[in-house]
């Protein structure tokens, strides 16, 4: 990185476009301040209009943070938008971990099927009741399933359970609707 | 608007002609006197400096705080008052 004393007025100017820098003409009395400004920016950013970049490494991040941990991110919005999970911080993780596990126990009461999300929610539930390999085990079980490449860790005895719950309902609301047994109108009574 | 000082309003009310870079709004004593002795000795030459500046809030601030030491609020006072009479006599 050359020094800025050594540039001409121009190249000055040029340099504060390059950055987005609004300025004036370089003159006696502003150069200083440019070459301040200019240093400043130069340290911020390593290369001149490199914002897009740094927007794209900060999703980058998040991805790795996200392909870690799985479980919490979801859960924090209960939606599966890839964008939502990319407003997840680290910092927020702390924050995650603990309303992931109280979200756990209201999912598991609504049985709540809509969201393939809410399975990573269980084992996420499923690690935090075992204190020792919780991360390890919701990485392995985000390795063990890559089914979902967005969530990253839906169980596949989850689904098959839900499927089981979900079948057995069916199965009881098409016993109910046969008018020869009488033996499922009198479980209704 | 929020409150303007008295120093301001007799300001921004006529051209400033040969005033003394004192009688800046945000501008007393101390940082008259560093003014000064960069050169700033009167209110148009600061003038001068915000237009080449391109008017613009933070490059101003930040050389009135480099060139002078102003804190926040006697940058803001600076730029306002000068904003303020540009508005009216530019």
């Amino acid at each position: 990185m050359s020094s800025l004393s050594g540039k001409s007025d121009e190249e000055i100017s040029q340099l504060l476009d390059e950055y987005g820098i609004k300025h004036g003409p370089i003159l006696e009395s502003t150069r200083n301040l440019y070459k301040k400004k200019l240093s400043e920016a130069m340290t911020k950013k390593a290369k001149p209009s490199s914002s897009n970049k740094t927007y794209y490494r900060e999703e980058q991040e998040e991805v790795e943070y996200i392909t870690y941990q799985p479980p919490q991110l979801s859960i924090y919005d209960g939606s599966g938008d890839v964008t939502r999970r990319s407003k997840v911080t680290g910092a927020d993780f702390a924050h995650d971990i603990r309303r992931s596990k109280l979200t756990d126990y209201r999912d598991e009461d609504i049985g709540y099927n809509n969201e393939p999300i809410i399975s990573p929610a269980r084992s996420s539930y499923q690690s935090s009741s075992r204190p020792g390999p919780s991360v390890s085990t919701s990485m392995q079980r985000g390795q063990s399933s890559p089914e979902t490449s967005k969530s990253g860790g839906v169980p596949g005895w989850l689904r098959v359970l839900v499927f089981l719950i979900i079948a057995v309902f069916l199965y009881y609301v098409y016993t109910c609707m046969e008018p020869a047994e009488e033996i499922p109108l009198k479980s209704i009574q | 608007m929020s409150s303007t000082s008295q120093k301001h309003k007799d300001f921004v009310a006529e051209p400033m002609g040969e005033k003394s870079v004192m009688a800046l709004a945000g501008i007393g004593e101390v940082l008259g006197r560093r003014l000064e002795e960069k050169g700033f000795d009167k209110a148009y030459v600061v003038l001068g400096q915000f237009l080449v500046l391109k008017k613009d809030e933070e490059l101003f601030r930040e050389w009135l705080k480099d060139t002078c030491g102003a804190n926040t609020k006697q940058q803001g006072d600076c730029y306002s008052c000068l904003r303020e009479w540009c508005d009216s006599f530019l």
